[in-house]
């Protein structure tokens, strides 16, 4: 019988969990160092690469061929080079380099091995990930051999994860998750309820996380070897030698006051202090943004913090001491402590696995999901491009209007009307729309889909047009124009398609042997 | 009556059994007597020799004759009383039977009483000069000072017009709406104590309103409402089903909505007091004639005769057995007596309706055969009415014109005859003309053309969509058979160009043509052959309307024309009020002003003022070399840096509408991102325009954040930050930090953007955002 699996694939570690016999969620250790985690780190050799902790030996050696933080790349149009050590325009690469998707799929490849008999996977992401994003993930875990039942959100899984938990099942009420990874943060309310798990809100940044306080660390390192020797750190060459250091330094002022720390530069080693207080004080921009997230995800849920019940952390960034602290400030009161951060996520998408393959699950594991429910909502504003009289400008301008809302509950189905501005107007273009922020101009939302309803006669101007859109539980958008007078409709599904260069992709990487 | 009539039966029973046991007991003694002259006959016959029992029987008869002879009177002596007695009873009888007949109507009026408040045939206006409905639910503040009060009621002679009803049975009624809560306590046949001022004197007048039924059988109900008009007449504003007026659902009014009443049974009517007192003199049952003067028919003559409530009341069962089947309708109209007549609800009447399941009949199908017999009517002719009223419309405010009266589609199809037929629609301001001015030119010089084309102007619009080729805001729709026909058309205001500032009355013109008839471009009004024509014009100073707009046939290709007028206050410098030309040449200063100091762009930016200024409607030779100086001038005065901003502020606040300082910005803002980037010299200057053109801030920043969303930001340092954000001196810390809690969520938003250069861009400033929050955190 297949496995019911569920991978978290981080930007710093990711981990795959499996329901055990009687449905409890269980993350498995990796076969090399029987680690729950495995660092995202890919050391990207000729015919074979290295996923894990392994992979980060390749920084002394080959530096340049070691690729981390590849989830950050996930929307963009980029490659890995390894001539150049980073990531690069898609356009103009040579060859050899490496799409996102391409070392995404590694490191599912290598999860993969702890465990066998593994057809249909969910795979977590973050809330705010962009649809091209959920497509490259798509795509990574088809080229890894991975058939995916859903793609979920990180933070709707940690809380799926924690509501299941015997010594938790007890949560109830409003409850805040704030999950800060590596590379992304995500904050999300929602409502749990016994078992029931129900999305309220959720914000984010993809862009902070755990790297960006290494990054900043880095800086102190830099200025403090400066001040010491008088020449700064080869940042240019050896950022990811000193990124690792940066993590170790991070983990020690967690729990520590200070630390000292032996610095390889151009001048030689140097010894260097740095306190907890200089870090707090060099990451005080990202504490600050942290708060505002928080900040919107309460207003977004028309809550305030008394009206929370818990604030539960996801994520090893959660361990750094100012962020609980930050917590505190916001929500006024500490956080939930006693879940292993690192595995929740992984946890929750088993779950939600199990949730999604019932007919898989033996008596015992049926009867450990019976009574779990989850229910997400829309993470992005679902619109179409219409012509409108700006008053202000005292013209026709082209707008946006919104017909599906941000955090509106799964399944959605909403309706709107629009009409023609001209008389005898033979057709209409169509342009559907998402974006993160209730946006009307054009110049920021992303167009998703472009078509044409053409009419078959001529009517005066103000020919009603009647738009649905429809958006399921798994992310796919069905999106309906239909001429109500002569009921002539334009229908598209939108749900994430593989990328058209995909084959392409798999056949390059075919051969890798993954270790 | 049952009592009554019982103990009147055991009354003659007694008397019967008396006067039968008196009979008894004379008879019995009778009996005696002869038994005694028998026993004496006997013997006597017998020659009985007992002398003693001779003796006995003898004093026994002697006894016995002399209690008949001596008796006192019997009951049956009395017999003849019974008869008597009968008589008498019934006639008390027959006299407690009315009593009590009269008894059970005051019973019965008592019901009716709970049924139907007392109504006393006079009415009042509210401060709209409508007739006030005296319902409960009304709170009609206006004072009860009586304004109609109808002949040969129980009012009448009691109350006059303008008395003032000070109380009701010692009740205060200081308005109508006390008036009405204290009426409705009456009951029929109660008198009432009225007390009222007259002429400033303080009396009282006592009155008993008699019954409902009365009541329905004396008033005469005629069905108009008027409102004052144009101060020496009255226009008909209202018409009510089912009364004299209009006495069929089906059949038209014989006095329209609109009307002009010139006289009552040949009494002028010149003001809404004449008409209140002729119509008071109204009977049930009496035939007025009335004089009206309507729109494109003149003055006619119509004679109504008046019906009673009773009238009303059939003619309306009549029609709602017309409509409904027997079950619903009785259902109908028995609510509608339940309820006193008032009304049944909308809701209501739709859930009856809904209940009936026949289909309506009433069809207001007017054939050429219903007017053939109309005075005055021209089967050829259309005759549409129009309405204007402000209306949200799509969340704008706009203008609603309401059509009337378009020709039907077998219409259309003879009107047509090879031609196309259009309804076009153009506003005009109108404020200006002024009829004595019209008049004194139309005996004077006679230049009555020129006076209308000085003084009232066509609306303009900047809308390509709203207009003609000369941006006159026109809505034109081409009628055709079968085809859609509108009754209503919107006008946004926000589309409108009024010539004028300020408080200004708009006639939205309406022409029925075929694709013949011409309009000039320019002035928006028909053409007659080559010349203009001003007959809408002439038509609106025609005062008394006495002729239609074209009663001898000059203009064939329009089939009907109608106006309506409104006010609005428009709050921006009209189009005849900017200088067009200055207003041009204050762009070009403003742009080439943008980058004086810096003396960077100045060549590049003169392509881009000159692509702005071109389009601006003038490409006269004239209006095209003053562009070209002023370019020139501009320019070189840009040089040497001599333009004055503030001066050119100044004048542009005089001389630009709103929608124009915005485009100024967007002009401004595209000059400053040329090179791809946006420096702070110009964002400062673009922020210095924007507070001095009183431009609000959250738009303004809207338009500036979409504009530069793409280009690099330099030179903009610590002190700068802010200011992009939008973030002004005079914001409290509160503000800033919400201000910039929004800005970081709205660029944090775009890093998911397609395009890279937004992405890069959203990234750069979600940071600032973020670290320039903490200063206040």
């Amino acid at each position: 019988m297949s496995k019911i699996i569920g991978i978290d694939l981080g930007t710093t570690f990711s981990a795959i969990a499996q329901l055990d016999d009687l449905g409890n969620p269980e993350v498995l250790a990796s076969t090399d160092t029987n680690k729950k985690i495995t660092s995202s780190t890919v050391y990207l050799k000729e015919k074979n690469v290295v996923v894990g902790d392994k992979a980060l030996d390749g920084l002394n050696a080959t530096p340049k061929n070691v690729v981390t933080e590849t989830k950050r790349q996930m929307e963009n149009d980029v490659v890995f080079s390894t001539q150049k050590g980073e990531w690069t325009d898609k356009e103009g690469a040579e060859e050899g380099c490496y799409s996102p998707a391409q070392v995404s799929s590694f490191i599912l490849g290598k999860l993969k091995e702890y465990t066998s008999d593994i057809k249909k996977v969910v795979i977590t992401v973050p809330a705010l990930f962009a649809e091209k994003a959920r497509v490259a993930t798509l795509d990574a875990a088809k080229m890894a051999g991975l058939e995916v039942i859903e793609l979920i959100n990180e933070p709707t899984a940690a809380a799926c994860y924690y509501a299941s938990l015997p010594a938790v099942k007890k949560i109830t009420g409003k409850v805040l998750v704030f999950d800060l990874g590596g590379g992304t943060f995500d904050v999300t309310v929602c409502e749990i309820e016994a078992q029931k798990v129900e999305v309220i809100t959720s914000r984010g940044d993809k862009w902070l996380g755990g790297k960006d306080f290494d990054a900043e660390l880095v800086n102190i390192m830099n200025n403090k070897y400066k001040e010491a020797t008088g020449e700064g750190l080869d940042l240019a060459n050896k950022k990811l030698e000193y990124m690792e250091k940066a993590e170790q330094i991070k983990r020690a002022l967690s729990v520590r006051e200070k630390h000292a720390e032996v610095i390889e530069g151009p001048k030689g080693p140097k010894k260097i202090e740095i306190t907890r207080s200089e870090f707090e004080q060099s990451i005080q921009t990202h504490i600050e943004k942290l708060k505002m997230l928080m900040e919107e995800a309460l207003d977004g849920s028309g809550l305030k913090p008394e009206n929370i019940s818990h604030t539960l952390l996801v994520g090893g960034s959660t361990r750094i001491p100012i962020v609980t602290k930050t917590i505190e400030s916001i929500m006024k009161k500490p956080p939930l402590k006693g879940v292993n951060v690192d595995e929740a996520v992984a946890a929750g998408a088993a779950i939600y696995a199990g949730l999604k393959s019932k007919q898989s699950l033996n008596e015992a594991q049926k009867q450990a999901l019976e009574k779990v429910k989850m229910q997400d909502v829309c993470n992005f504003y679902m619109g179409t491009l219409i012509q409108t009289d700006d008053p202000v400008l005292n013209r026709k301008v082209t707008t946006n209007m919104i017909i599906i809302d941000r955090d509106t509950p799964l399944p959605a189905t909403k309706t709107d009307t629009i009409a023609t501005i001209y008389d005898d107007q033979e057709s209409v273009f169509l342009e559907i729309t998402q974006s993160e922020g209730r946006e009307k101009n054009r110049e920021f939302v992303n167009i998703i889909h472009e078509g044409k309803l053409e009419f078959p006669d001529k009517k005066p101007k103000g020919r009603p047009i009647q738009v649905t859109y429809k958006y399921d539980t798994s992310g796919k958008l069905h999106c309906t124009f239909m001429d109500e007078s002569s009921k002539k409709k334009y229908e598209v599904s939108l749900r994430p398609e593989s990328a058209k260069d995909l084959q392409k992709q798999y056949e390059s990487i075919e051969h890798i042997v993954i270790e | 009556m049952h009592k009554f009539i019982k103990f009147s039966f055991l009354f003659v029973i007694f008397l019967f059994l008396f006067s039968t046991y008196s009979q008894s007991e004379t008879d019995k003694l009778t009996r005696e007597n002869i038994n005694i002259d028998s026993d004496l006959f006997k013997a006597l016959k017998k020659n009985e020799t007992d002398k003693h029992t001779l003796k006995n029987k003898l004093e026994i008869f002697k006894k016995n004759q002399g209690k008949s002879t001596k008796r006192r009177s019997q009951p049956q002596d009395f017999k003849f009383l019974i008869p008597l007695a009968i008589v008498f009873f019934a006639l008390i009888f027959g006299m407690t039977s009315t009593e009590s007949t009269k008894k059970k109507n005051k019973l019965s009026e008592s019901k009716e009483k709970s049924k139907h408040a007392v109504r006393f045939t006079l009415f009042f206006r509210d401060k709209n000069n409508k007739i006030a409905m005296q319902y409960i639910e009304d709170s009609d503040d206006a004072e009860p000072r009586i304004k109609g009060v109808q002949n040969a009621c129980e009012s009448y002679g009691h109350l006059e017009i303008n008395d003032l009803i000070l109380s009701i049975n010692g009740n205060p009624t200081k308005t109508i709406s006390d008036y009405t809560k204290e009426r409705i306590k009456l009951k029929w046949g109660q008198e009432v104590t009225f007390k009222i001022e007259r002429k400033g004197k303080i009396l009282k007048k006592y009155i008993t309103p008699i019954s409902f039924e009365s009541w329905k059988e004396k008033i005469a109900l005629l069905g108009i409402d008027v409102l004052p008009h144009k101060k020496k007449y009255v226009k008909v504003s209202n018409i009510d089903f089912f009364d004299s007026v209009r006495p069929k659902y089906d059949s038209p009014a014989l006095i329209a909505e609109g009307d002009i009443i010139i006289s009552v049974n040949s009494k002028k009517i010149a003001s809404i007091e004449n008409w209140d007192k002729e119509i008071s003199g109204f009977k049930p049952g009496q035939t007025i004639t009335f004089k009206v003067k309507r729109k494109m028919k003149g003055i006619i003559s119509e004679k109504i005769k008046l019906i009673n409530y009773n009238g009303f009341l059939k003619n309306n069962e009549e029609y709602v057995r017309s409509v409904l089947g027997k079950k619903v309708a009785d259902l109908m109209l028995k609510e509608y007596e339940e309820g006193d007549y008032i009304g049944i609800s909308d809701e209501r009447r739709q859930e009856l309706q809904n209940m009936d399941s026949k289909e309506k009949s009433k069809e207001n199908d007017y054939t050429d055969d219903d007017y053939s017999d109309d005075e005055g009517y021209d089967e050829k002719k259309i005759y549409i009415t129009t309405t204007v009223k402000k209306e949200k419309v799509a969340s704008k405010e706009s203008f609603v014109l309401t059509l009337d009266g378009l020709p039907d589609d077998e219409k259309l199809k003879i009107l047509r005859d090879g031609k196309k037929i259009f309804l076009k629609i153009y506003i005009f301001d109108v404020t200006d003309l002024d009829s004595n001015k019209y008049y004194e030119i139309s005996d004077t010089t006679g230049l009555t053309d020129q006076y209308f084309s000085n003084h009232c102007h066509v609306i303009k619009t900047n809308e390509v969509t709203w207009s003609d080729e000369n941006m006159n805001l026109i809505q034109s729709k081409e009628l055709e058979p079968y085809g859609d026909h509108p009754t209503e058309l919107a006008f946004p205001y926000s589309v409108m160009q009024l010539p004028k500032v300020g408080k200004r009355k708009l006639s939205f013109r309406t022409f029925l043509c075929t694709n013949k008839q011409k309009f000039d471009d320019v002035e928006g009004r028909p053409k007659d052959g080559e010349s203009i024509n001003y007959r809408p014009e002439s038509f609106k100073m025609d005062d008394d309307g006495e002729y239609g707009f074209d009663d001898h046939g000059d203009y064939s290709e329009i089939l009907s024309y109608a106006s309506s007028e409104i006010e609005v206050e428009y709050k921006q410098p009209g189009y005849l009020d900017i200088n067009r030309r200055k207003y041009n040449d204050l762009t070009i200063a403003l742009g080439f002003a943008l980058n004086q100091q810096e003396g960077k762009n100045l060549k590049e930016n003169f392509e881009k003022i000159k692509d702005e200024i071109r389009y601006d409607g003038d490409s006269s030779a004239e209006g095209n070399i003053y562009k070209s100086l002023s370019l020139k001038s501009n320019y070189e005065s840009a040089l040497k840096k001599k333009i004055d901003l503030e001066s050119i502020l100044k004048e542009l606040k005089k001389n630009s509408r709103i929608h124009e300082r915005y485009e100024m910005i967007d002009l401004l803002l595209n000059l400053a991102i040329t090179d791809e980037t946006y420096g702070a010299k110009e964002n400062e200057f673009i922020d210095k325009v924007a507070k001095s053109l009183d431009l609000h801030n959250e738009q303004f920043q809207e338009i500036k954040k979409r504009k530069t969303a793409s280009v690099k930001f330099v030179d903009f340092g610590d002190k700068a930050d802010e200011s992009i954000f939008g973030i002004t001196k005079d914001m409290d810390k509160k503000e800033k930090l919400k201000v910039l809690r929004k800005e970081y969520s709205r660029w944090n938003a775009l890093t998911n953007n397609n395009d890279k250069a937004i992405r890069e861009r959203a990234r750069e400033m979600r940071d600032l955002a973020a670290n320039t929050r903490r200063q206040y955190t």
